[in-house]
């Protein structure tokens, strides 16, 4: 589904990102781990297009994405969920879940996959007519989400989505990704919330200061000793 | 579309060819060479319309010297400054005194560029010819070297009560001390101090003022003065304005369907062809007290005549139309600086120069519009005077003082809109 | 009382015009967070080009704005592809430069090409009015008025109903999560831009009937739009709309009862003193800034 081979990002002098190659495959939810600043956004940015300054090749269903701008690769179904959730304030719920149906594909699909969007998420129905601003920080985290689902995602990317949120909360989010994974939509997650990601994913890999230092199936990750010491403090 | 680009870059290119040629002879030694005097004038900016007029008349007089054979063979040399404003004049002055030697300096259109250009003249102890600034305080500065050949406020304002007095009252059959006027302007320097002039003669005509009322020029509404005017029932308005707000109050009279039994200008905005063209036919019966923009040519004398008439030639052949006020008033001013006052003096510096000034005994009736020329102590021109003219057939003519009399007035009191 | 009304008439005739004027200069800000100091220039070269299809093709006003509505469009999207998308991601300071200095090089290029004479468009209807009871209503203005409201009333249904005007709303409020949702963000400030472009050309052709035009006829008029701008919340289209409208009637009442050269300071003072108790203006919301430019 999505291939990312030797990815590089400059800032200035700072090399945020080295060679990092990663993959997604179809069906499959993948995490990428790692401490504030590792790059995991960097990450993010890069393959959506949203950074011009990068190097490495970026291949989604089989096309080199990596000289489309953002939105032609969004339009090619790969759906980029920015973190801080990052809604127009001052829409309402509904207005911003219809703006996920800006792509040209997503266009004439907008009332089924509202539908489908309400009936995930009954509580953003409720919430339709409200300013997204006002919503509280999980209810804008399922209007993220819920946009995102809106541009019918080929490949849902996410981007620290349980930042801030309650550890109930959380649990939600985690379970709203196993039920989109479970539709027959790919998840790449990027988390610090180690545990969560690793129970969760397929597949996962981790970043620090900007390279790969280890990758592996998320059950298996969860059991090594160095990361259990470095990222859970056991 | 020709006539437009010809007259923008005839001046242009007048003025680059003069100041080539100077700047080739810069190095001569001062009594060889040409005569130079720099002319600073908003060329471009809000107030170049009245600065490239003014300026035009006194590049004509300067062509028609020379063409003539010039001062004593000494060829006259015309360098352009843009004083867009008062920094622009300064720097304007400087250069010109700095760079090319002048010593002589002309201008300038608007008092507030004559007031820091003439400063900055006598600060560079070279001499300074003023014509169409009209502040009051102009020559009340203890400046040596700073004359002004045109009028001050007062004798811009003053002739528009005293030809109510005398010939409107009239016809409009009513006693002169029973006359209401109405006197507006636009609220710069120049509105301000003319409306005042006004005021003060038409009070000691015995004229009542019913309203004096000041206006920002760059207003686009001018209705709620409309409203007023038409409340107060003036016999006549006395108005200060410049094109735009006086081609707007024109416009939004009719609008409201107000006319005044009377209405005369004070120069500016109503001496102009784009007020004519802007409103039409309903300029016709309008009176502007001014600059005389045309003198009787039986007042003139033979060789001034002459003149007149080679103006005309040159300034309709130069710039395809008419000239009309300020075009002439520039051809006064620099007929006077160069003829009267260079052509006269015992030497190039300004000492000489204030000397022939004061010394000038020039007759009515010697220039153009019927002007002479004797100065005051202060360096004020006691033979400028104001005039009173109408617009008739969508031209300006002439109607006050008897000097200056082409034409009886007509359309005493204002037909309808639309009815001129 | 009658002449509350007929004030009243006339400030919101005028209002309206100043309201198209703001209207487009908020727009602009809103989306693309750039102050177009060359704002006026716009509206003075539609004046022009109002007055030279009267003048030299006989074109009534009217007709002319089909034509030089979409000049401006064009020349916005121009403008905002040479000039200002290169200064977007740059400093506050190099946009208002930028900008100022196409401001300049404006009126010096009308200067030039038309000069500083005043140009009026002496069309027969431009002093027609009519009487309703004591009121004298001028048809121009009137037309003016209601052709300036009808047009912000339609970038308001476009901002808030079409697929476009969402992506516009929404870039104002969030330029990443713009791109994020598929919105060609660059795209939509070259719209913009041209769209702030056409309205001030609609305000110039409405104009040009009115008032005499000359290479600083914009700088002059572009001052009131700047507070209206800022009154009325920067950025906000129902903003700027409600502040030309009260400035035009402050402006009408202040000059009957206080005199003409009162009516700038009479404004301002309201200007001072509704910033003073609500720094962000009417319809502001965080700092300066509106984010949503309805």
């Amino acid at each position: 589904m999505l291939a990312v081979q030797n990815l590089s990002v400059r800032f200035g002098d700072v090399l945020a990102l080295e060679n990092f190659s990663f993959e997604v495959g179809a069906g499959q939810v993948v995490g990428i781990v790692g401490s504030n600043g590792a790059g995991k956004t960097t990450t993010l940015s890069a393959i959506s297009g949203l950074i011009a300054n990068r190097a490495g090749s970026v291949s989604f269903d089989g096309e080199a994405i990596e000289r489309l701008s953002t939105h032609e690769i969004v339009e090619r179904g790969l759906i980029h969920v920015p973190e801080g959730r990052r809604l127009f304030p001052f829409m309402t719920v509904q207005e911003n879940l219809e703006l996920g149906a800006y792509p040209r594909p997503a266009r004439p699909k907008r009332q089924q996959q509202l539908d489908f969007v309400f009936s995930l998420l009954p509580k953003l129905k409720e919430r339709r007519g409200q300013q997204a601003v006002t919503l509280s920080g999980g209810e804008q985290q399922m209007c993220a989400i819920g946009r995102g689902l809106m541009s019918c995602p080929r490949l849902l990317v996410l981007d620290e989505p349980t930042l801030g949120l309650a550890p109930m909360l959380v649990e939600e989010v985690f379970e709203l990704v196993r039920s989109i994974r479970d539709t027959g939509v790919p998840v790449l997650i990027v988390e610090q919330q180690v545990v969560h990601v690793l129970g969760n994913a397929d597949f996962a890999y981790v970043l620090e200061s900007g390279a790969c230092v280890m990758q592996g199936a998320g059950k298996t990750l969860l059991e090594d000793d160095g990361l259990r010491r470095a990222y859970l403090g056991v | 579309m020709t006539r437009i680009t010809r007259r923008q870059f005839m001046p242009v290119l007048a003025g680059g060819m003069v100041a080539a040629h100077s700047a080739l002879s810069s190095r001569v030694i001062a009594d060889e060479g040409p005569i130079k005097i720099g002319g600073i004038f908003p060329l471009t900016g809000a107030g170049s319309v009245f600065g490239n007029q003014n300026f035009q008349g006194v590049e004509i007089a300067v062509d028609l010297i020379n063409d003539r054979g010039g001062l004593n063979g000494r060829k006259i040399a015309l360098f352009k400054g843009d004083g867009h404003t008062p920094q622009a004049a300064i720097s304007e002055t400087n250069r010109l005194a700095a760079r090319e030697g002048v010593r002589i300096f002309t201008g300038s259109s608007t008092s507030a560029v004559g007031m820091v250009a003439s400063q900055e003249a006598e600060r560079n102890g070279a001499f300074y010819w003023e014509g169409m600034a009209v502040a009051n305080n102009f020559t009340e500065r203890g400046f040596k070297n700073v004359f002004r050949v045109g009028l001050d406020a007062g004798g811009l304002g003053r002739p528009a009560p005293r030809y109510i007095a005398e010939a409107l009252s009239g016809l409009l059959k009513q006693d002169p001390k029973a006359i209401r006027i109405a006197v507006i302007a636009e609220d710069s320097a120049f509105g301000v101090d003319v409306s005042s002039a006004a005021i003060a003669e038409a009070k000691a005509l015995g004229i009542t003022v019913a309203l004096h009322e000041l206006y920002s020029a760059k207003t686009t509404d001018l209705s709620p003065l409309v409203l007023k005017l038409r409340s107060l029932k003036p016999d006549a308005i006395v108005a200060t304005q410049f094109i735009n707000d006086a081609v707007l109050l024109q416009r939004q009279m009719k609008e409201m369907r107000y006319r005044p039994p009377a209405f005369i200008g004070t120069s500016a905005g109503h001496s102009t062809l784009s007020f004519a063209e802007a409103i039409g036919d309903d300029v016709n019966g309008i009176f502007s007290s001014s600059y005389p923009n045309d003198a009787n040519p039986d007042a003139l004398s033979p060789a001034t005549k002459a003149d007149r008439d080679e103006f005309l030639k040159r300034y309709q052949g130069k710039y395809k139309v008419v000239p009309a006020v300020q075009e002439s008033l520039g051809f006064v001013v620099g007929m006077s600086l160069i003829r009267d006052v260079i052509g006269n003096a015992k030497g190039g510096e300004a000492g000489a120069l204030r000397e022939a000034a004061l010394a000038a005994d020039v007759p009515n009736g010697a220039y153009i519009n019927g002007w002479g020329m004797k100065f005051d102590a202060k360096g004020q021109n006691t033979r400028a005077f104001g005039s009173v003219v109408q617009w008739q057939a969508r031209r300006m003519v002439s109607v006050f003082p008897e000097a200056n009399k082409l034409a009886d007035p007509i359309l005493v009191p204002l037909p309808a809109w639309g009815a001129r | 009382m009658e002449i509350y009304v007929q004030l009243a008439l006339s400030g919101l005739f005028v209002g309206g015009i100043y309201a198209l004027i703001s209207v487009g200069l908020t727009l602009v800000f809103g989306v693309l967070r750039v102050v177009n100091f060359a704002h006026g220039e716009y509206l003075t070269l539609a004046m022009f080009l109002t007055f030279f299809m009267y003048h030299l093709l006989g074109l009534d006003p009217f007709v002319a704005s089909l034509v030089v509505v979409p000049i401006l469009f064009v020349l916005g999207l121009v403008t905002e592809r040479l000039l200002v998308r290169r200064t977007l991601e740059a400093p506050h300071v190099v946009q208002v430069f930028v900008t100022f200095a196409l401001s300049l090089f404006l009126q010096n290029l009308f200067l030039v090409l038309f000069t500083s004479d005043f140009r009026a468009v002496r069309a027969e209807y431009a002093t027609a009015a009519f009487e309703i009871g004591p009121f004298y209503i001028s048809w121009l203005r009137m037309v003016a008025f209601a052709a300036s409201i009808a047009l912000t009333v339609a970038l308001a249904v476009f901002l808030k109903y079409s697929y476009m005007g969402a992506a516009i709303r929404a870039t104002a409020q969030d330029r990443r999560s713009a791109r994020l949702v598929g919105i060609n963000v660059d795209r939509i400030y070259a719209l913009t831009f041209a769209i702030g472009c056409a309205l001030v050309g609609a305000a110039g052709v409405l104009l040009a009937p009115l008032y005499p035009v000359n290479p600083y006829t914009g700088a002059d008029l572009i001052l009131v739009a700047f507070v209206a701008v800022v009154l009325g919340g920067m950025g906000s289209i129902a903003g700027a709309t409600l502040a030309g409208l009260l400035i035009g009637v402050i402006e009408s009442f202040s000059s009957y009862f206080l005199g003409g050269e009162m009516k700038q300071f009479v404004y301002f003072i309201v200007f001072i003193a509704i910033l003073a108790f609500r720094p962000v203006g009417f319809f502001g919301r965080k700092g300066a800034e509106v984010m949503d430019v309805t």
